[in-house]
């Protein structure tokens, strides 16, 4: 089993190289009236290098480590954090939830998403009763417009579809 | 000269307190931080990032009042339920539950609670008085320090930050390094070139970090709830308000833990890092070497409630100093409220005190009576705060989501804040399973800006000769201290693990 560190410091290592080649395009040095300043490029490069050797170190202490402890499991690490297989749905739902939120809101206008998004979620969360999901919704969506618009003055977004 | 600065500027604070702005965030921020420390799960660094866009609608100083109320509030709220009930609500009261637990088994629950709300109130009242005293004197040294040094302190405070996060070094360093990295998206304040865009509007405006912080602490924290086992608190032990006069035992032994734990919370808020969780372990270690009956500790030792208790209620005031004296965050909490002050257009460092007095003295006054109110508030409402358990934490969280959401939008009108919130949100659970810390990230980013301009400026000095850093007294020191700091630390982690080993080979426990 690939250890936990060396899953991380994979990815950490390649969005280290990926943020090296952007860089590239930014200049180390510029000269401005004949005086040498340090350019755009210059820490964001650097940077790049330690975020790929402190990646790479990581990556061997770990594959280096797992050869004589074994390091804890994934399912072990879960239990410690107290997270459960069968909350894994319920969890992307919530996730995908916001996403689809985020995506209507303009159109659909803040109240009427909001309400939807809180019934919805309050529903994954494991409350089956409609009366309450709706209360629920209800209430919260009023009390942050109520908050958010009328108090704070933010400029909630209204939603094209009632335009 | 100082001290007489220091009373008419606290005299002119109380003044400026008293207005129903202020009085309100103050008592707000007392209870929302108790009923936040009461529930486990919900911490208080969480509740202030979510908090944090609705204080824009505040007066800055009525909004630093409520932020530093949660925080305070929360940890004692989180030392009731450590003591009744075992559950901390906080990460700065596990210590707590290990004899104030024991103390409620045995029927001393009144005398554990007193213990730990007496003990936060004089450490923060000794805390408010160092920073009443040394913020000011410390801000006048500030602007003698010029960008070299600036560098070489904040990079120092990072490395050691570091070391004192808990987790291993380089994860937390790498940690540092993703925030400056995310620091350096949007336009670069030296040559003003765009960077790192990717062809997004959006993203030339760079990546503000309040966003990042609520995705980090609020949003992650309700992913992992919603994955979390769902558990209802077992029975609470009933307190009558007689309960909570400490015996005249109690009373001698407790009184000088919270002076100690005071002055150990102080001296470690401080350092970068976690101060607040660090200072428990810190002076429960001290009580335990004093203490003549080392063997009651974890048994229902009054020391080792009221040591920690005042220890993590002290923690925060050295924090302070360094935040609105030097304008330097080496924590979460302090992250947070200088992007209260920022958001204000508040730049917290040397010029602040003497820019904005009426902001840091309101500021200052209210510490002293928000750490008042909890102390009358929280011991006759500790039953009424543990009944706050039983809501239903389903109802809760769908609120919260919402709040984390619109509050993200309020800051910009932007959406694009609240995809960033909900990405990072994700980035910071699964963090949490590969073991990294969120707080090196946000530190990284909060110091991003000052490094890189510091460097740039100090690079133009030196003629762009690295070595020109350690010409500078200052600026050589604190840079041999960023490189000798790890070194240290791993001289120390050996001299334990050896200190360890070495008391198993003689079969004997270690005692400390």
């Amino acid at each position: 089993m690939v250890p936990r560190d060396a899953i991380s410091a994979v990815f950490f290592t390649l969005l280290g190289l990926f943020y090296y080649t952007s860089s590239w395009q930014y200049d180390l040095n510029i000269n401005v009236g004949g005086i040498e300043k340090p350019g755009p490029g210059l820490l964001p490069r650097g940077l790049a290098i330690a975020i790929v050797l402190c990646s790479l170190v990581i990556l061997i202490a770990s594959l280096l480590r797992s050869r004589n402890t074994k390091e804890k499991r994934f399912k072990a690490v879960c239990e410690d954090m107290g997270l459960q297989k069968q909350n894994l749905i319920p969890s992307i739902l919530v996730i995908l939830g916001i996403v689809v939120y985020l995506l209507l809101i303009n159109f659909t206008g803040y109240l009427l998403t909001s309400i939807a998004l809180i019934m919805f979620m309050s529903w994954v969360m494991g409350e089956r009763k409609w009366w309450a999901n709706g209360l629920l919704g209800l209430g919260s969506g009023l009390f942050t417009y109520w908050l958010f618009w009328m108090v704070m003055r933010v400029p909630l977004p209204m939603g094209t579809l009632w335009e | 000269m100082n001290l007489l600065d220091a009373i008419i500027g606290l005299s002119y604070g109380f003044a400026g307190l008293l207005s129903v702005e202020n009085l309100l965030a103050v008592f707000i921020g007392a209870v929302l931080g108790t009923v936040v420390g009461v529930l486990p799960g919900l911490g208080p660094v969480s509740t202030m990032a979510i908090l944090l866009p609705i204080t824009l609608s505040m007066g800055p100083a009525a909004g630093l009042v409520l932020l530093t109320g949660v925080f305070y509030g929360a940890q004692y709220g989180g030392s009731t339920t450590s003591i009744l009930l075992r559950i901390p609500g906080e990460a700065t009261s596990v210590i707590t539950c290990l004899d104030g637990y024991e103390m409620t088994k045995q029927n001393r629950a009144g005398a554990a609670l007193t213990a730990a709300a007496i003990g936060s109130f004089i450490a923060g009242t000794i805390g408010f008085v160092a920073v009443t005293l040394f913020a000011l004197p410390v801000s006048r040294i500030a602007p003698k320090l010029g960008p070299p040094e600036l560098f070489a302190i904040s990079a120092c405070g990072l490395i050691v930050l570091s070391n004192t996060s808990g987790g291993a070094f380089l994860k937390n360093l790498l940690m540092i390094l993703i925030g400056i990295m995310l620091s350096t998206v949007g336009t670069d304040v030296i040559t003003g070139t765009i960077r790192f865009d990717y062809g997004f509007y959006e993203l030339s405006r760079g990546i503000e970090y309040v966003p990042v912080l609520i995705g980090l602490f609020g949003m992650a924290e309700i992913i992992q709830w919603t994955l979390s086992k769902k558990e209802q608190p077992s029975q609470v032990a009933k307190v009558r308000i007689c309960d909570l006069y400490p015996t005249r035992e109690d009373s001698r032994r407790m009184l000088p833990a919270m002076f100690r734990g005071s002055i150990v919370g102080f001296l470690v808020g401080l350092l970068p890092g976690p101060g607040a969780i660090l200072s428990t372990y810190a002076s429960y270690a001290l009580e335990k070497k004093l203490s003549r009956n080392p063997e009651e500790f974890g048994r229902g030792a009054i020391e080792g409630v009221a040591g920690p208790e005042s220890a993590n209620n002290s923690a925060l005031a050295g924090g302070l100093i360094m935040l609105l004296s030097l304008g330097l965050p080496f924590s979460g909490v302090t992250a947070l409220l200088l992007g209260a002050l920022t958001m204000h257009g508040i730049a917290p460092g040397p010029t602040f005190i003497a820019e904005r007095p009426e902001i840091f003295w309101v500021f200052i006054a209210s510490l002293y009576l928000g750490n008042f109110v909890m102390l009358i508030l929280n011991l006759p409402l500790v039953p009424l705060f543990v009944m706050i358990l039983r809501i239903p934490m389903n109802v809760l969280m769908p609120l919260i989501t919402l709040i984390c959401i619109i509050g993200t939008y309020s800051l910009s009108n932007q959406l694009i804040d609240v995809w960033i919130m909900l990405a990072m949100g994700v980035f910071g659970f699964l963090m949490r399973l590969f073991d990294f810390q969120a707080p090196p990230l946000v530190l990284g980013m909060v110091f991003g800006p000052l490094l890189e301009v510091s460097l740039g400026q100090s690079l133009i000095m030196f003629h762009n000769n690295i070595w020109g850093f350690w010409g500078r007294p200052i600026s050589g020191v604190f840079l041999g201290l960023a490189v000798l700091a790890p070194v240290i630390s791993e001289l120390v982690r050996f001299y334990w693990w050896r200190a360890r080993q070495s008391a198993i080979s003689n079969d004997q426990p270690l005692s400390n």
